[in-house]
């Protein structure tokens, strides 16, 4: 059956603001869904306060309101626009919650507007979590064991009859916020009544602690003639405990037989139905005992999250794009695989490689908050990296994020951790538990302890030992260029820089030494379908061979010229969807002179990052090395006209410096005009040289020279660190 | 496992597997022996190894796994597919020799060398499978360094091109020369099906007898009169290894007798070749064969799609498709013969396996099928 000629103009909600919980993966869904919905000729009319999104562009809607998402403004634009139907699945928690006030108010009961994807019915009993547990118990599945209070209840009394600890989840928050864990009966009566206060309804709800369990999410996608499949498994490497979207995460799921995997596939079906979401993507959270396989119902949500946007990036499957053509009658047999463009929709991806999501967090950003990880999101952002086994997956992850030091190695901070200081800080979810792990295993902390302590699955742990002691052995080799060592450190996913400062070595040797023994970085396609089929789609990562055949590297660049753009990396605080759209509109630009546009990114949830944007998308690292290879490979074929540093924000000026050095052109702002606007000094000196104004400054190194220097200017005054995030 | 294991674990060396001359991959063999031929496929299931090693239709097939991690759940006692390992051996990217799941009770690669079988793992499985893709499925060679070394690259050739095909070779032959096969009473209070073991997988077995079926196993050399005698309700063809043609050539005439007498038939994979060449049909060699727990096939019957658990190299071809059978199931991916019901007696069958395991249960609707069918027979 094709689209539904009974609609012919649909209302799609945005998300609004970016907010903890929820960022630019809702833009990513949102234009998805605005540009598949004009192409089948439907009028599309936007609703969203955001105009840093790529969905609020003019040409993505045919009418949008840049305005408040609040439910009188929304109705407002219901009367005057007069919609045929409202699509809310693509706007996150946002959306969905002015459905549920509209419907609240019986808005829709006389009302001739359809409500594509998920009817007000199955968002209350996806977002009630009394009806949802009613809802599981119906068709047979477990949830924990929860009790929802409000400041009605008798809290005195809850408080001593529970067992602890308890996990709190605050209704209708944003990312959970006001959730978290409480441990004793002290904390229970402050923490709860903090959790209703922050309740729009003023409601929490109290349930049964499931830490050291392991936490799998299912995206599934079903149609309206009741066909469904799982598009992607997710395997959360912290243990319940972590809110999922602050979790490391990895696709697919890795330490689960068939028989549960299937359990698990049956009942992420089973909860659609029974919740009643008609078309659409949604994500089921599981929670699964290590120690017997019970499995318990965590939630569900009938619309696409950020799990989903990183499900699409991570498998190529378009998930908010095939939702919205299944909101208007199509069957997933009767839509194509846009990548191989073989096959149909309807199957179930497969993948031949390992993903890995880590968040991106700001703490240092919010003075006072304790860098611990509960139920409530606390991060700002995240990577996704791609590698052929787990350990490449995850050492790209950690060179993505951006953050001081390379790999799994440790602060100096915690590099003072006594033995003792340091089980203790393992037991703490600390966003950098990972590297703390990894000292533990550099301490001879033996597997089944740090299991004990932390949770993490012993695969996790071993794969991280096997990454620490190939580590150990490259620092035992300093100073020689051992091929063995150095072939075995590439293929779980070292990189040259990493190797060299390990060994003491250049960057240059390494290259060098691998070149001559014929071992390559390579570039592997995403597919949907582990080679199954061929792919025409350009959307690549890179790996590395020591054995080459003319199949191993896929990047298959073509003789035209070709324009590389630098993409922005993780949000965070200061730098958010507002680089994506301009990288976007960078590509477009180029596109329409002719060139081949090539994206580097990291980042699953934005627009830049979708593989029909771009001609060509590698999910790299945005590290000097990774671009290199890039820039080499295309090279190798047709030509680079030059490198795009300029619309990425700070994440690529990191590496301008480098690339400059090593001759690759910077087209747009030269790397010295980036230079001088972004060095204060430089700066100044410019202001001073052309005779305009500016409030007195100085520069200084470490607080001493600071004192003397505040001398000089009047108080109050401002401190900027520099080189930092566009500050202000 | 990669290299900085090999200090611990004696049990593999570098090896070399040998797809052609201009094909050769550097690897990891884990073996007792020296070399091992066997025809090459690839399988793109992410979960169950240990089911899809054990599954009798890939005897004498080398499995190459698109997924690179294998091995990481371990073994158990309760995902065999059959007694034994039949596949001749496995080719993934990574292997691991610790396994974490709570189910399971003897490591991979412990479990692969008591089975006697073989990994060749390190090396790059996708360009591999490109590879199988573009060129066909063939025998190679999985050996030592050592043995490569000795024997040189024409003598290996040679070996490989002497070596029989999937189609000269037969395996069914050595299937059933393993197989045990019970004998069993009828009983009164189930439904007896006469189960023609060609190399079924436990699986079946299972969904059938938890519908309270009573299996009256036999094997390929079965006789229609010992079967006819039972009066069973219904007859069941499994799958199984090689060229249907060939198993079809060795049961015909007893076969005819069994299908005239018009009992409720359900064959699956191997079993659903067989009773199309039956009815005339023809069954042909495929470029790439399908196997994996992904593939989506539409029953037309209903319009709906089910998401199933494919293992074949042959199928039943759409050309010159006999009148006397109806096309119930087809491949989403290239429009191949997946079902077939007949339009003149209570018979059907799939190419496809609904009892999965490994893969969705999308398809477990087809033996309540089966089970409606004798019912209504019988009334």
């Amino acid at each position: 059956m094709p689209a539904r000629k009974d609609i012919s103009k649909i209302l799609v909600i945005g998300s609004g603001p970016i907010v903890i919980g929820q960022a630019c993966e809702f833009d990513y869904s949102g234009s998805q869904a605005c540009k598949a919905l004009k192409n089948e000729g439907y009028q599309v009319v936007l609703i969203n306060s955001n105009p840093a999104t790529i969905m609020t562009d003019p040409e993505f809607a045919d009418k949008t309101y840049i305005e408040p998402i609040d439910k009188e403004i929304v109705k407002k634009i219901i009367e005057k626009e007069k919609p045929d139907a409202i699509l809310p699945t693509m706007g996150g928690q946002t959306a969905l919650n002015i459905i549920r006030e509209l419907n609240k108010e019986n808005y829709f009961s006389n009302s001739p507007i359809k409500i594509l994807g998920a009817s007000p019915r199955s968002i209350d009993v996806a977002e009630d979590r009394k009806l949802f547990a009613e809802a599981m118990t119906e068709i047979g599945l477990e949830t924990p064991f929860s009790i929802i209070v409000d400041d009605k209840s008798d809290l005195e009394k809850i408080a001593s009859e529970v067992t602890y600890p308890l996990i709190l989840r605050p209704f209708y928050t944003l990312g959970g916020t006001g959730g978290g864990i409480v441990f004793n009966k002290d904390e229970f009566l402050p923490k709860v009544k903090n959790a209703i206060d922050l309740s729009p309804v003023s409601k929490t709800l109290v349930e049964e602690s499931l830490i050291g369990w392991k936490e799998f999410e299912f995206e599934v996608v079903r149609d309206k003639s009741d066909n469904s499949i799982i598009v992607c498994s997710i395997e959360n490497l912290d243990p319940m405990g972590v809110h999922t979207g602050d979790s490391i995460t990895i696709a697919p799921a890795l330490t689960l037989t068939d028989k549960e995997f299937q359990k698990l596939r049956n009942q992420s079906i089973a909860i659609l139905r029974k919740i009643g979401v008609e078309t659409g993507g949604s994500n089921v959270q599981f929670a699964v005992n290590p120690s017997n396989g019970r499995i318990l119902i965590i939630e569900m949500n009938p619309r696409v999250s950020r799990s989903s946007a990183l499900a699409s990036k991570a498998t190529g499957f378009p998930i908010a794009k095939i939702a919205a053509l299944l909101a208007v009658g199509y069957t997933l047999d009767e839509l194509q695989n846009d990548i191989t463009k073989v096959t149909p929709a309807s199957f179930e991806p497969v993948i031949d490689y390992v993903v890995t999501k880590i968040p991106k967090f700001n703490f240092e950003k919010f003075q006072g908050t304790p860098k611990v990880l509960n139920t409530a999101m606390k991060s700002v952002g995240e990577i996704m990296a791609i590698g052929r086994n787990f350990k490449e997956s995850i050492l790209k992850g950690l060179y993505s994020i951006e953050g001081d030091n390379l790999g799994f190695d440790i602060s100096h901070e915690l590099l003072n951790l006594k033995d003792d200081e340091l089980r203790e800080q393992l037991s703490i979810q600390r966003p950098d538990r990972l590297i703390l792990v990894a000292e533990a295993i550099r301490r001879d902390f033996t597997i089944e302890d740090i299991n004990s302590i932390t949770g993490i699955d012993n695969f996790f742990l071993r794969e991280i030992n096997e990454i620490i002691d190939t580590e150990k052995l490259l620092i035992k080799s300093q100073g020689v260029l051992d091929l063995n060592l150095i072939t075995q450190a590439k293929k779980i996913g070292f990189s040259n820089t990493h190797i060299a400062s390990l060994i003491k070595k250049e960057v240059e040797d390494i290259y060098h030494l691998l070149n001559k023994n014929g071992a390559k970085n390579v570039f592997k396609r995403v597919d949907t379908c582990g080679n199954e089929f061929d792919s025409s789609t350009a959307y690549l990562y890179s790996s590395f061979s020591e054995d080459i055949n003319p199949f191993s590297c896929e990047a298959r660049p073509s003789n035209k010229e070709k324009i590389i753009i630098l993409g922005s990396g993780p949000n965070r605080i200061g730098q958010g969807i507002e680089f994506d759209y301009c990288c976007v509109q960078a590509v477009k630009s180029f596109q329409k002179l002719g060139y081949e546009t090539i994206m580097v990114n990291c980042n699953p949830e934005t627009v830049s990052t979708d593989y029909d944007t771009s001609d060509k998308l590698y999910f790299e690292p945005l590290d000097f090395e990774f671009v290199k290879n890039i820039i080499d490979r295309e090279n190798s074929e047709g030509s680079v006209k030059g490198v795009v540093v300029q619309f990425g924000g700070q994440t690529p000026l990191r590496i301008a410096n480098k690339l400059k050095e090593f001759g690759y052109e910077i087209l747009g702002t030269s790397f010295d005009a980036i230079d001088i606007s972004e060095d204060r000094e430089r700066f100044q000196q410019l202001i001073q040289k052309v005779g305009l104004k500016q409030p007195k400054s100085d520069i200084s190194i470490g607080t001493k020279e600071l004192l003397k220097k505040t001398t000089k200017l009047n108080f109050p005054i401002l401190l900027r660190p520099l080189m930092f995030l566009e500050v202000g | 496992m990669t290299v900085l294991d090999n200090q611990n674990n004696q049990n593999y060396q570098n090896g070399f597997l040998i797809y052609n001359k201009e094909f050769i991959f550097k690897g990891k063999f884990l073996s007792s022996e020296q070399f091992k031929i066997a025809e090459i496929c690839f399988n793109t299931s992410m979960t169950g190894y240990q089911e899809i090693l054990t599954d009798p239709s890939y005897k004498s097939q080398f499995i190459n796994f698109t997924f690179p991690l294998i091995g990481i759940v371990g073994c158990n006692n309760e995902d065999y597919e059959s007694w034994k390992i039949h596949a001749s051996g496995l080719i993934c990217s990574e292997i691991f020799s610790s396994s974490s799941n709570w189910r399971s009770n003897i490591n991979f690669t412990n479990w692969l060398l008591d089975q006697k079988s073989c990994a060749f793992f390190d090396l790059d499985t996708r360009s591999l499978t490109k590879i199988i893709r573009d060129y066909g499925p063939k025998n190679i060679m999985l050996c030592s360094e050592s043995y490569f070394n000795e024997k040189g690259i024409d003598l290996i050739i040679d070996q490989i091109d002497q070596y029989p095909t999937l189609e000269e070779n037969d395996v069914i032959a050595d299937y059933t020369n393993e197989l045990e096969v019970t004998v069993k009473d009828t009983k009164k209070e189930s439904l007896n099906i006469a189960f023609l073991d060609f190399g079924a997988k436990d699986n079946i077995k299972k969904n059938l007898s938890n519908r309270n079926c009573n299996l009256l196993e036999f094997d390929m050399n079965f006789k229609a009169e010992s079967i006819l005698s039972k009066k069973p309700d219904g007859i069941f063809l499994s799958n199984g290894p090689g060229d249907p043609q060939k198993v079809f050539n060795n049961i015909k005439p007893e076969l005819k007798k069994i299908l005239e007498s018009k009992i409720p038939t359900f064959g699956i994979c191997l079993g659903h070749q067989i009773l199309s060449l039956a009815f005339n049909a023809k069954t042909k060699r495929m470029d790439k064969g399908h196997r994996g727990g992904n593939h989506p096939v539409k029953n037309l019957e209903t319009g709906q799609v089910e998401i199933t658990s494919q293992n074949h190299g042959f199928v039943v071809s759409n050309d010159d498709f006999p009148n006397d059978l109806e096309i119930s199931h087809i491949s989403l991916f290239d429009n191949t013969v997946d079902g077939m019901r007949s339009k003149s007696q209570p018979l059907f069958s799939v190419q496809y396996h609904p009892e999965s395991s490994p893969g969705p249960h999308d398809s477990r609707y087809l033996f309540d099928k089966f089970i409606e069918l004798m019912k209504s027979n019988a009334s």
